[in-house]
C-alpha cells in the first residue's frame, strides 16, 4: 500500500504559540518565540533559572466524558482532539465508531497528575485520591479521546520520548492504509513543566540556560553558539482519512492536505547519542512509502533540538540523503521542545508551511555552525509557492527515529 | 447522632456545602440535588461516587467510614451523607482530643 494517500481533514492545538492555527501561523512565520525564563526553587536544590515555553491554557476549564479529574496533558489532548474533529466536520454518525481509531503520542504522559501525587504523598502527607491511577496511567488522554468520539477501532498510547506522536501519526497512517479502520483522530500531548521534570531535565545538562535579557532567544537550532533546548508543552490533534472515507464526505478538495510517507526505525546504538546512520535509513525509508525522490522534497522540518550532538548528527544525515538542495528549518526555536508532543506539533507546522507556501524561519540562527553545510531558513520567511512535499523529522532518546512526509494535492 | 440534633442552619450549610461540590465539581444538575436524593440516583458511577465522597471529607477535614456509609449502598441519601458529617463534626466538637486531632 505504499504510496497511497491518507488525507488530514482536521488540525487542533494548544500551543505555547497559541491555541489557533491563525495565532500559530503568526508566530511560525514570523519566528516569534514563546520561550520564556522560568525560576525554580526548590528545598534542597539549588534554585536554578530555565527556558520554558508554556501555553495559557486553563486545564480546569475542561471537561470529560469521564468526569474523572484531568491531567493537565489529558486536558490539553482532549482540547486540540475536540478542535481538530469539529474542523473535520466529524460529528456522531459520519464514522463507523468500529472504524475509528485513536492514536496518540506521550513521552511522560501524566507527568503532572503523578508530580502532584508524589508531592501529596511524601511533602505533605496526604492520602491518594480514588482516581490516582486513571490521572497517571500513560494511556489517560488515549482513553479519553475513545469515549469522547466513540472510537471503538483502536486506542492505543505510544511512548517513545521524543518521537512518540510521530509514530503514532505514522502507526495510523498504515492502520489506515491497511485497511483495518478509515479514520483516526491522532497526534499527542506533553505537560512536564512540573518542579519535578524540569529540575530532572536541568539536571542532564541538556536544556539551554536563558540569556540574561533575552529569554526568548534560549534554543539557538544549528548555530554555532547554540546551548541546548527550552522544554515546552502543549498538545496537536490530526483527523486523519483514508482517501474513499474522506472523499465520500465530500472532505477533499483541490488543495488538501495528506500524509503522503511514514519511517520508523531505531538506532540502536546509544541510548542518547544520535546515530547518523540511522537517520539517514529512517529519511529514506519515508521517502521510498512516500514514492517519492529526495527531490521532490520542498522543505524539511529538522528535528533540531539545539543541542550540540543533536544538530550535528542531524545536519550530517540530511546532508547526506538531499545534498545541500532542500531548505531546512528547525522551529522548536519558538515552541520548545514538546517532548512526545513534539512530533504532532511540528507536523502541524510543516502542514501549515505546505498550506501557505511559505517556509517559516529558524528562529535564532544568526551564524549557523560552519561546519553544516546545509540551506537553513533564517532571518525571514521564504516564498515556495510550488511546495509539493515537507519531511518532518522526529529522533528520540532510546534511538527511535521517525520520519513523516506530507504533501499537498496540487500546485497552487 | 440523628440530624435533629443540629440545628437547622448548621444543616443547610452542610447540605449547600456538599450540594455546591456536586453541581460545580461533578456536573450534577441542581435540580436533581434533594435530601431525600440517594446517590445512587446522581448519574454518578461508582468511581465518581468515591471521589465525591473523598471530595466532602476534604471539604469538611473529616473521615466518613466506609462501613458506615457506603457511597454505593442503594438506600443512602443525601439527607443521610449530612447527617454522617453532622455526627462527626458534632463528635469533633464534643472531644477534648479535638484540638489535637
Amino acid at each position: 500500500m505504499s504510496g497511497a494517500r491518507v488525507h488530514v481533514t482536521g488540525i487542533g492545538l494548544v500551543t505555547p504559540l497559541g491555541g489557533t492555527v491563525e495565532s500559530f501561523d503568526d508566530a511560525l512565520f514570523s519566528g516569534r518565540s514563546a520561550v520564556r525564563a522560568r525560576a525554580l526553587e526548590i528545598a534542597g536544590l539549588d534554585p536554578i533559572t530555565l527556558a520554558v515555553a508554556a501555553c495559557d491554557f486553563d486545564a480546569a476549564a475542561v471537561r470529560s466524558n469521564s468526569r474523572l479529574p484531568l491531567d493537565r496533558g489529558t486536558a490539553m489532548a482532549l482540547a486540540a482532539a475536540r478542535d481538530a474533529a469539529a474542523q473535520a466536520g466529524l460529528a456522531a454518525g459520519s464514522v463507523d465508531p468500529e472504524r475509528l481509531g485513536i492514536f496518540w503520542g506521550s513521552g511522560l504522559a501524566g507527568a503532572g497528575s503523578f508530580d502532584d501525587t508524589t508531592r501529596a504523598l511524601y511533602g505533605e502527607q496526604r492520602r491518594m485520591r480514588p482516581t490516582t491511577v486513571l490521572t497517571v496511567m500513560p494511556n489517560a488522554a488515549v482513553a479519553e479521546l475513545a469515549l469522547q468520539f466513540g472510537a471503538q477501532g483502536a486506542a492505543i498510547a505510544y511512548a517513545c520520548a521524543c518521537a512518540s506522536s510521530a509514530v503514532a501519526i505514522g502507526e495510523a497512517m498504515r492502520a489506515i492504509r491497511g485497511g483495518w479502520i478509515d479514520a483516526a483522530i491522532v497526534g499527542g500531548h506533553e505537560a512536564m513543566l512540573t518542579p519535578g521534570v524540569m529540575a530532572s531535565w536541568h539536571a542532564m545538562r541538556v536544556t539551554a540556560p536563558p540569556p540574561p535579557g533575552a529569554p526568548a532567544s534560549a534554543c539557538r537550532p544549528f548555530s554555532s553558539d547554540r546551548a541546548g533546548f527550552a522544554l515546552g508543552e502543549g498538545a496537536a490533534a490530526l483527523v486523519l482519512e483514508s482517501e474513499a472515507h474522506a472523499s465520500a464526505r465530500g472532505a477533499v478538495n483541490a488543495s488538501s492536505l495528506f500524509l503522503a510517507g511514514y519511517a520508523t526505525n531505531c538506532d540502536a546504538t546509544h541510548i542518547t547519542n544520535p546515530d547518523s546512520a540511522g537517520q539517514v535509513r529512517a529519511m529514506r525509508a519515508a521517502l521510498r512509502d512516500a514514492g517519492i525522490e529526495a527531490a521532490q522534497v520542498g522543505h524539511i522540518n529538522a528535528h533540531g533540538t539545539a543541542t550540540t550532538a543533536g544538530d550535528a548528527a542531524e545536519a550530517a544525515s540530511i546532508r547526506e540523503v538531499f545534498g545541500r538542495a532542500t531548505p531546512v528549518s528547525a522551529t522548536k526555536a519558538i515552541h520548545g521542545h514538546a517532548l512526545g508532543g513534539g512530533g504532532a506539533i511540528e507536523l502541524v507546522a510543516t502542514l501549515r508551511t505546505l498550506a501557505q507556501g511559505v517556509l517559516p524561519p529558524t528562529a535564532n540562527l544568526r551564524v549557523p555552525d560552519a561546519a553544516f553545510d546545509l540551506d537553513f531558513v533564517r532571518g525571514e520567511p521564504r516564498e515556495a509557492r510550488h511546495l509539493r512535499y515537507v519531511l518532518s523529522n522526529s529522533f528520540a532518546f532510546g534511538g527511535t527515529n521517525a520520519v513523516l512526509v506530507a504533501g499537498r494535492a496540487i500546485d497552487r | 447522632m440523628s440530624s435533629s440534633s443540629s440545628s437547622s442552619s448548621s444543616s443547610s450549610t452542610v447540605f449547600n456545602s456538599i450540594a455546591a461540590i456536586l453541581v460545580n465539581q461533578f456536573d450534577v444538575a441542581r435540580d436533581a440535588i434533594a435530601p431525600g436524593a440517594a446517590l445512587s440516583e446522581l448519574g454518578l458511577d461508582s468511581l465518581s461516587l468515591m471521589e465525591f465522597v473523598f471530595a466532602v471529607e476534604d471539604a469538611f477535614h473529616l473521615r466518613l467510614p466506609e462501613d458506615r456509609l457506603d457511597p454505593r449502598e442503594a438506600g443512602i441519601t443525601l439527607g443521610h451523607l449530612c447527617e454522617a458529617i453532622e455526627a462527626q463534626i458534632d463528635c469533633k466538637l464534643d472531644s477534648p482530643m479535638a484540638a489535637q486531632a
